[in-house]
């Protein structure tokens, strides 16, 4: 008994180590997943067409009212209902284990869902596994690298927010040190995280940026921490990738009246008087596109982007503060988001850059 | 590298830091000692915790008193800490297993209940946390003032609570009887001390305790109440608990380890070493099961640890 607890405790801890190296630390959905189901399945077609109306399964991994990630994921997935009016969304929160991933997927798979919407990273591999055995299923992986005939990848040029977003600070810094704070260092939030030190760089070449993960984006108290940390180092300017944790970043701004800025939904709300602006996503309309290609059968093999360029990434600055942005200022931020636009601007590959060491 | 940033007042924020990170670890830990030597294990500590969490933020929030919010957490944590009695001491159930299930109840019924009485926000609620409470002179003191004394009220309590703890497990009856229920029932059983009352009374003690360190993260720490926000905490105040050999002052020993683990971690990624945040991230977790392991081998767990009293033949 003695041996098998220090054993338990070890896996447990094991764990906690793994989730800080794979971004998905334990939980369990609260909201809860569907359970698996062991039926055949060669069902899914039969049921499809059965049910007539078009059914979309979002899947979240956290909250839907998490301010951030989330948050977007789930008012955009809405407007998109609104807007087609005809298609019926069911939204599951909280499917933050990647042990519970797959079975949440075919399960809705199973149902007759025609679009499976896997709302994260983490959601890749499980996708890509279960949509060869459901090939009348269409599924969405919201960001990642991986597609297939029924799988569409949907993404954020997080480069060109994030670019802005270091613009803004490397701009109003005058400590000349900046700092982003994210969940885990993938994927978009890596691009982000890399496309805030040039853009800061870009318009202050005496400025230090510093950028540090938490590990787990439900750690509020260890992105607190994190943030206060940034903040010791002299840092006056923060920015966060989202996620629950970004809420932590603010709440450590205000104690300590450090300006900060927002991602994923409009944050200038949470922390008015320190908030410079939030880069907003509005996924809607692209899920409006992904809906009616796969309808229409054109879905799949491919990447939906939300960017500058067709509005579904936009610079939201925060009304209370808006007289700390010049003009001046207001021009060059303009100018880059124009040439991110155009394609007269471009930061090139930047997930071979490492943030670490540099 | 960005060693330019390394100050003294850097340093000092960072032990500083590990301080608060230590603190619900320690909280936590100082109730589980008590569980363990009365001969149980409690694993629900996490979802305890959680729970802790919730309910401070709930009596806090509607009352506009903090104190209330500890209390209530503190209530709570004593609600399912009486739970884990229930399965464990009454229906004998196997602890482990009753354990993980609070922890699972309590990350899901939290969640729950605060989807209950919030709704979907877009704004979240929040509260001001107990304020930092520099202590009178001895904050003055360069380096230790600021890294020991400039704290909020729940931190010094739960250092205050280190002594207060082990006077209770060594100097008086009721910790003797802990202490003796978890090393031979049998022996307390016939001498007429209820095994039963005084392992459900530890549990009275860990179940505040992990509501405490839960509502620490509410009250102490965010203002904020979020899902699954422990993040391991709880399980890492089991871990510490056996590295402490069951004492409250190693216990505080091992808890400030990992708070400094965890802050060392932070500041490695602000001073940007040339080592991916993913290594970076691991090692208050590497630290913790090395330290556990190397300390479990020589380790003298309670006799009766995690095992269900039966009385008399029928065992």
């Amino acid at each position: 008994m003695k041996r098998l607890t220090v054993v338990l405790l070890v896996l447990g801890l094991l764990t906690f180590l793994l989730a800080a190296c794979g971004g998905a630390a334990p939980g369990k959905p609260a909201t809860e997943a569907p359970p698996p189901k062991e039926e055949a399945a060669t069902s899914a077609p039969a049921a499809q067409e059965e049910a007539g109306t078009y059914r979309v399964a979002l899947i979240l991994p956290g909250r839907a009212d998490d301010v951030s990630w989330n948050q977007a994921g789930f008012e955009g997935m809405n407007w998109a209902k609104e807007q087609l009016g005809d298609v019926e969304v069911t939204v599951v929160e909280q499917v933050y284990d990647v042990a519970d991933i797959e079975p949440a997927l075919i399960d809705y798979a199973q149902q007759g869902y025609n679009l499976v919407v896997g709302h994260g990273f983490q959601f890749q591999e499980p996708i890509i596994k279960v949509a060869a055995d459901f090939p009348n299923v269409d599924f969405g992986l919201g960001t990642g690298f991986k597609t297939a005939p029924n799988v569409g990848v949907y993404d954020v040029k997080l480069e060109h927010g994030g670019y802005i977003m270091g613009m803004i600070a490397g701009m109003m810094t005058k400590s000349n040190i900046i700092g982003v704070i994210g969940g885990v260092d993938v994927s978009e939030i890596h691009r982000g995280h890399v496309a805030f030190k040039l853009g800061a760089e870009a318009v202050n070449p005496n400025v230090t940026v510093l950028s540090s993960f938490v590990g787990d984006f439900n750690d509020l108290s260890g992105a607190k921490e994190a943030a206060l940390n940034q903040i010791n180092a002299g840092a006056d300017v923060l920015w966060q990738s989202g996620d629950g944790i970004g809420i932590a970043v603010l709440n450590a701004c205000a104690e300590r009246n450090v300006l900060c800025m927002g991602n994923n939904a409009n944050q200038n709300e949470v922390e008015p008087s320190i908030t410079l602006a939030s880069n907003v996503y509005a996924w809607g309309p692209m899920f409006v596109e992904m809906i009616n290609e796969s309808r229409a059968g054109t879905f799949g093999d491919k990447h939906y982007w939300i960017d500058f360029g067709n509005n579904g990434e936009q610079t939201i600055f925060n009304d209370a503060l808006a007289n700390q942005i010049t003009p001046e200022m207001r021009a060059r931020l303009d100018e880059a988001r124009q040439a991110f636009i155009n394609g007269t601007l471009d930061l090139g590959d930047l997930d071979s850059i490492k943030l670490e060491g540099n | 590298m960005n060693l330019n940033l390394l100050t003294t007042s850097f340093v000092i924020g960072v032990l500083a830091a590990s301080i608060r990170l230590a603190t619900p670890i320690l909280l936590s830990a100082l109730g589980e000692i008590f569980v363990e030597r009365a001969g149980i294990l409690n694993l629900g500590i996490e979802g305890i915790m959680l729970m802790g969490a919730l309910s401070g933020f709930l009596g806090a929030y509607w009352t506009h008193n903090l104190w209330i919010g500890v209390l209530a957490g503190m209530l709570t944590g004593i609600l399912f800490g009486l739970l884990m009695g229930f399965m464990s001491i009454t229906a004998k159930a196997n602890q482990v297993v009753a354990g993980i299930g609070i922890t699972i109840l309590g990350g899901g019924l939290s969640t729950l209940l605060f989807r209950l009485v919030f709704g979907l926000r877009t704004v979240p609620p929040t509260l001001k946390i107990f304020p930092t409470l520099p202590i009178p002179v001895l904050s003055r003191i360069p380096v230790i003032g600021p890294v020991l004394f400039e704290h909020n009220i729940l931190v010094y309590l739960a250092l205050i609570l280190v002594p207060v703890a082990s006077v209770v497990l060594y100097r008086t009856h009721f910790g003797l009887k802990v202490r003796a229920v978890g090393e031979s029932p049998d022996a307390v059983d016939t001498r007429g001390i209820s095994v039963g009352r005084t392992r459900y009374l530890a549990l009275i003690i860990g179940g505040a305790m992990a509501g405490l360190g839960g509502a620490y993260l509410v009250l102490g720490s965010l203002g904020l109440f979020w899902t699954q926000m422990t993040a391991g905490r709880g399980f890492i105040a089991v871990a510490v608990v056996v590295f402490s050999k069951w004492d409250p002052g190693r216990a505080l020993l091992g808890a400030w380890v990992f708070g400094l683990a965890s802050a060392l971690q932070i500041s490695l990624q602000t001073l940007n070493v040339p080592i991916a945040s993913q290594i970076l991230l691991m090692l208050p977790y590497v630290i913790t099961i090395i330290v556990l392991i190397s300390v479990s081998r020589r380790a003298e767990f309670p006799s009766a640890y995690a095992v269900p009293y039966f009385r008399g033949e029928d065992k």
